[in-house]
């Protein structure tokens, strides 16, 4: 069974740092893939296989080069067909967004930075990722 | 030579002595002539002997048989009696002599003139007999019946006669015959006297034989014409019975006529018959024949017989000019043979309707070339003038051509009737007046462009029923200019539109209306349906409803610069009315001296002239100075060119001296060895009255402060009102027949073939339509227009008329409100571009800030704390430059009427590379300023600085670490603007995908680290505040450049 993977696809390298410690207290179990903005994680994305494919991506919305919102609409479908389950991190407190994620069935969430890791986890049912 | 005769009865055969010598005195005798030898003796009658009376009688009766004989006492009283009993017989003869006759009374009183005197004095007077009223001159030098010395005079009544002349014996018989000369006749004005009954139907029935009949219809008397008529000498009819003459199937009628006149006092008769001439023949005669049976000195019927061939003759001659005329003209002469269906045609007809005389040689082929339409009105009209007895027919109908054009023909014919009053011929003329017939129609028209102009825009119009006193109808500019709904003003009485102070005023108007009178113009202030009052000028005439109803139609109209405009409308529809009524072509000719030699009757109509006023005089007298060279020179150019038509329109003075209009159309024809002017007059004064009222109108209609635009159904301008031409700046000359989008509309206009125009024309109800307008001097403006379309009777559009207001301004107002709506939803995209600054650069870095200090309070691990510190040192600078960018923001945002300089590009410059030698130095890049000396631009410096610092700092920034970088600034300038170019060869972008978003608030392209994405949307903002521009080309891995574009 390959290790349990989670992506984050954020332009803030302090925030990467910050999230990529939150989980590694909590689920040390987990590798973690970086992308400094959707078009590099886009890259990753296609030729995906799907035991590559991640449990979720942790995925802010303002970016150069390629947002959040660019990147979903994007690969929202072939992340569907991967099982891949989207979290919203963003410092974002725009309604707007929070209506918009709505748009897309595989966001499970939408939180604001920083990141609360049980909320996160109260998302994800079967205890996906407290397992 | 002239004689005048007379006797003396002193000097008469010794057998008139028997009468005594005091009745002697008062005897007039004169002799008539040397032929006839009639001696008439006037005396007491009554006092003489039965025997003498019976004498006397015996004579006359001899007289009558034809005797000539030398008169004796005897005839003398028998011509007593004769000139007594006889008079008109009497007078009659003496009338027709022909040689002029005077008689005078023993005392020199002239007492009778007989009509070749009158003739030779040009006195149309006829002296009663023993008229006082006539005395020869004072001293009484003409004694009768002796010699008169040299240069005695006459005393006539508006004339005075002086006689050179001797009393002469012939023959030495006892009758003395005066011979004079005439040595002149001076005019005296003096009233004419009245004459004698039998003189006036003498006078009056002098055209022709002259009969008179006794009660039992014998001729009693016949004048000397009837033998042109019968062929027989009057004498030859004497005692004759009259309808002996007349034709058997005639006679019965003539009988009946004189049986119902008989009992019928001074009534008279107009009949026709046949009578047989000498020849044998049989010819039409028509008579009038008058009772005066009760006239002592007629006492039998009176009947004037006239030759019908002589009109017929007179039609021939006329008919011969006509056909010069209609050389001059378009007529096309006919003779209709009603029973028998044949017509005959004059020799134009090829010439103007191209058809040859027997295409159309009866009554059905003419037929067929009417249209079917109009053959009823050809019927009803024939119909018309046969049973109402009339000589003339007149009509008007299409007539179609050989070449199958169809012309519109003005008809017109001379009824020939047989005993029964049956028509039986008819001669006239086709009038082809198709010109004059459209030139009509474009007037009906211009008309009624206007009256649609007026009624769509001001006039209001309603009906009042009389009797209620209740609005019954009104039209939509009536509802507008009292604010009423139609189903509010229809319930309306009269007095709930009067204001009580107006009451009096109006409800005179009423009471005139209910009497039948018409209410020209007047003022009045009328409620509107908000109880305010309104001025109008309101005029109303009185009609009938269709159920007989006394109503009345009331014109109001908004009082404004147009409130004679309803009175002149409907001046002008009257005017109209009249003039297609009249139809009557004056025919004259002209010789080539412009002398009249013929001119046809109905001049008299025109010009109150008959037309012996005018013969031989010069036309020229009675043309109106302004146009006389004009008609001279087209009279020369006429004769230089004789057969062609030449047209001419001129005033012409008529007898009392006013001035009309006639339009001629003339040419000069050969007749006999001369060349004659042959001219057709046509009144136009009507035409010229309408197209006067058509200025007035359009002067109305030019006063108005909107422009008034009138377009045919091309789209082609027909005409423009002063208001138009001003805000256009195009005369009408330079719009008239130019299609619209050739020169009033431009690239922003709707155009003419715009789908939405057509479809509302097509609705046949004015609508409204605003559209852009181009000025001559191209300057854009924008037009509101109430366009209404004109359609013809058929239904197609012929015209269309456009009430235009500039509305530029209003628009300018819109487009204001638009910019500040674009405005304010700028301002509130930037402020949503502050939340999103607030959200994300805060936010992030203070989440950021938030996490590590809460890191840095449950981290022990000393290493670990001093990493969480230096993010920590990061994010707090990355929240300070958030802060200053927002500061930055904020002020461009603010700026407003920045105060402009002009700046030395150099100077600034130097001033950056200084500030960015460090970053130059550290991106190993070579940086090149390429400003000529003196280059300045307009702009405010700590804004120019602020741009040319972001663009030189991003280029050093996005340098290309595989290349040795450049950055290269540059000027240029043109007549619009001046630039300044930034270009480096650094990693570029695709400015295809990306041009705009560039310059977008937070929309960094590139991955990097300093990347925060404000600063284009800065240098964009601070440009565009002070109406500059940024452009930008890129390609990646090739490098960009930025152009600013500050407009002059």
């Amino acid at each position: 069974m390959p290790a349990k993977q989670y992506w984050i696809i954020d332009d803030d390298p302090i925030a990467r740092i910050l999230i990529r410690k939150k989980m590694a207290k909590g689920h040390p179990d987990f590798q973690v893939l970086e992308f400094t903005n959707g078009q590099e994680a886009l890259a990753k994305v296609e030729g995906l296989e799907m035991d590559q494919a991640p449990l979720f991506i942790l995925l802010d919305l303002n970016m150069p080069i390629m947002n959040g919102w660019e990147f979903l609409e994007e690969c929202h479908e072939r992340l569907k067909s991967l099982n891949v389950n989207i979290a919203i991190l963003t410092s974002s407190i725009d309604e707007k967004d929070q209506r918009k994620a709505h748009d897309y069935d595989g966001i499970v969430c939408f939180l604001n930075k920083p990141l609360k890791l049980e909320l996160l986890e109260e998302y994800f049912p079967g205890n996906l990722i407290k397992n | 030579m002239h004689y005048l005769f007379g006797i003396d009865g002193d000097q008469s055969d010794t057998q008139f002595r028997s009468i005594r010598a005091d009745q002697m005195d008062s005897f007039n005798i004169a002799h008539l002539d040397a032929g006839s030898k009639v001696w008439i003796m006037d005396s007491l009658w009554q006092q003489q002997s039965k025997e003498l009376q019976n004498r006397a009688i015996k004579v006359f009766r001899d007289l009558k048989a034809g005797l000539t004989e030398r008169l004796s006492g005897t005839s003398i009283a028998h011509l007593h009696w004769l000139m007594k009993h006889e008079n008109s017989l009497w007078e009659q003869s003496l009338r027709h002599a022909q040689n002029p006759g005077l008689l005078f009374s023993k005392e020199g009183q002239l007492v009778y003139i007989n009509a070749a005197a009158s003739k030779l004095f040009k006195c149309d007077f006829t002296p009663a007999l023993n008229s006082k009223d006539f005395n020869i001159d004072d001293k009484l030098l003409f004694q009768p019946f002796s010699p008169v010395s040299h240069h005695c005079s006459i005393g006539l009544p508006n004339a005075k006669l002086t006689l050179e002349g001797q009393l002469s014996y012939l023959n030495n018989s006892p009758e003395a015959y005066l011979q004079f000369e005439i040595q002149a006749i001076e005019s005296l004005n003096t009233s004419q006297s009245s004459e004698k009954l039998k003189h006036r139907i003498l006078l009056q029935e002098s055209l022709g034989a002259y009969v008179i009949l006794n009660e039992e219809g014998q001729v009693k008397f016949a004048s000397e014409e009837i033998q042109n008529i019968v062929g027989l000498a009057p004498n030859k009819l004497l005692n004759k019975v009259c309808s002996d003459f007349q034709h058997p199937e005639d006679r019965k009628v003539f009988q009946d006529y004189l049986k119902r006149l008989k009992n019928k006092p001074k009534e008279r008769y107009r009949i026709k018959y046949r009578v047989r001439h000498a020849d044998g023949n049989y010819r039409w005669v028509r008579t009038s024949i008058s009772n005066y049976l009760e006239d002592s000195e007629i006492a039998g019927f009176v009947m004037m017989v006239q030759d019908i061939d002589e009109p017929e003759r007179e039609l021939l001659d006329s008919n011969q000019r006509f056909k010069w005329a209609s050389k001059a003209t378009k007529d096309v002469i006919w003779d209709w043979r009603f029973k028998d269906g044949t017509i005959s045609w004059g020799e134009n007809l090829k010439e103007i309707f191209g058809w040859e005389a027997q295409d159309l040689n009866t009554t059905d082929k003419w037929i067929s070339c009417i249209p079917e339409e109009d053959q009823q009105g050809i019927h009803d009209s024939l119909e018309k003038a046969f049973a109402n007895g009339s000589e003339i027919w007149i009509t008007r109908y299409r007539f179609k051509k050989q070449n199958g054009e169809l012309a519109y023909i003005l008809d017109r014919g001379y009824i020939e009737r047989d005993s029964q009053g049956e028509a039986i011929r008819l001669i006239g003329a086709m009038h082809d007046y198709s010109e004059q017939y459209f030139y009509e129609h474009e007037l009906k028209n211009e008309r009624r462009k206007f009256q649609q102009l007026f009624e769509h825009s001001l006039i209001g119009a309603a009906m009042l029923n009389l009797n209620d006193l209740k609005w019954q109808d009104c039209n939509q500019s009536l509802l507008n200019i009292l604010g009423f709904k139609q189903e509010e003003f229809l319930n309306l009485h009269w007095k709930d539109l009067i204001p009580l102070e107006e009451r009096a005023l109006n409800d005179v108007k009423i009471e005139l209306l209910k009497a039948g009178e018409n209410i020209s113009a007047y003022q009045s202030s009328w409620l509107r349906k908000d109880l305010a009052t309104t001025r109008l000028v309101v005029s109303a005439f009185k009609a009938n409803d269709i159920q007989g109803n006394p109503i009345a139609w009331f014109h109001l109209l908004d009082l404004g610069p147009i409130e004679e405009s309803n009175r002149a409308l409907v001046e002008a529809e009257s005017r109209f009315r009249q003039y297609i009524e009249k139809a009557s072509d004056i025919f004259i000719y002209l010789s080539s001296r412009g002398e009249f030699e013929y001119i046809s009757p109905n001049i008299s109509t025109l010009l109150g002239f008959k037309p012996i006023d005018l013969l031989g005089t010069k036309i020229e007298e009675i043309i109106h100075p302004e146009e006389l060279n004009y008609v001279k020179f087209s009279f020369q150019k006429a004769y230089l060119n004789p057969g062609a038509t030449y047209r001419s329109v001129f005033r012409i003075k008529s007898r009392t001296n006013q001035w009309l209009w006639v339009e001629a159309n003339g040419s000069f024809q050969t007749k006999g060895a001369e060349l004659k002017a042959f001219i057709n007059l046509r009144d136009i004064q009507k035409e010229h009255e309408a197209e006067a009222e058509l200025r007035k109108l359009s002067l109305v209609a030019n006063r108005t402060s909107n422009g008034v635009l009138i377009v045919d159904h091309e789209h082609r301008v027909e005409w423009i009102n002063e208001s138009f031409s001003k805000m256009s700046g195009y005369s009408l000359e330079e719009l008239q027949g130019i299609k619209m989008e050739d020169m009033l509309h431009g690239e922003n206009s709707t155009t003419t073939s715009d789908d939405r125009l057509l479809r509302l024309l097509e609705k046949k109800k004015p609508f409204r339509f605003e559209n852009i307008n181009y000025k001559k001097d191209g300057t854009e403006y924008w037009i509101e227009s109430i366009v209404t379309p004109i359609f013809d009777d058929r239904g197609k559009l012929v015209n269309y008329l456009s009430i235009e207001s500039d509305i530029t301004e209003r628009k300018l107002e819109e487009f204001d409100f638009q910019r500040n709506l674009q405005l304010i939803s700028e301002q509130n995209e930037r402020l949503r571009s502050f939340a999103h600054i607030v959200s994300h650069n805060f936010r992030s870095h203070g989440s950021n800030i938030h996490q590590l200090i809460h890191e840095l309070n449950v981290t022990t691990d000393q290493i670990l704390k001093e990493e969480l510190h230096s993010f920590l040192e990061i994010s707090s600078n990355g929240l300070m430059q958030a802060l200053d960018e927002l500061a930055g923001l904020l002020e461009v945002e603010s700026a407003s009427d920045l105060p402009t300089e002009e700046l030395q590009v150099a100077d600034y410059c130097k001033r950056i590379r200084q500030i960015l030698s460090r970053p130059t130095m550290e991106a190993n890049a070579e940086l090149e300023f390429n400003i000529p000396e003196g280059f300045t631009v307009n702009f405010y410096p700590a804004y120019f600085e602020s741009v040319l610092f972001n663009l030189v700092s991003n280029a050093l920034r996005y340098h290309d670490p595989h290349k040795d970088p450049w950055v290269k600034v540059s000027v240029k300038e043109d007549e619009k603007a001046k630039y300044l170019i930034v270009a480096d060869n650094g990693l570029g972008f695709d400015s295809n995908k990306h041009g705009e978003e560039v310059f977008k608030f937070k929309k960094s392209i590139h991955n990097h680290p300093d990347s925060s994405g404000i600063g284009l949307y800065l240098v964009r903002s601070q440009l565009e505040s002070l109406g500059g521009e940024i452009k930008v080309e890129s390609e990646i891995g090739k490098g960009s450049t930025f152009t600013i574009i500050l407009p002059k």
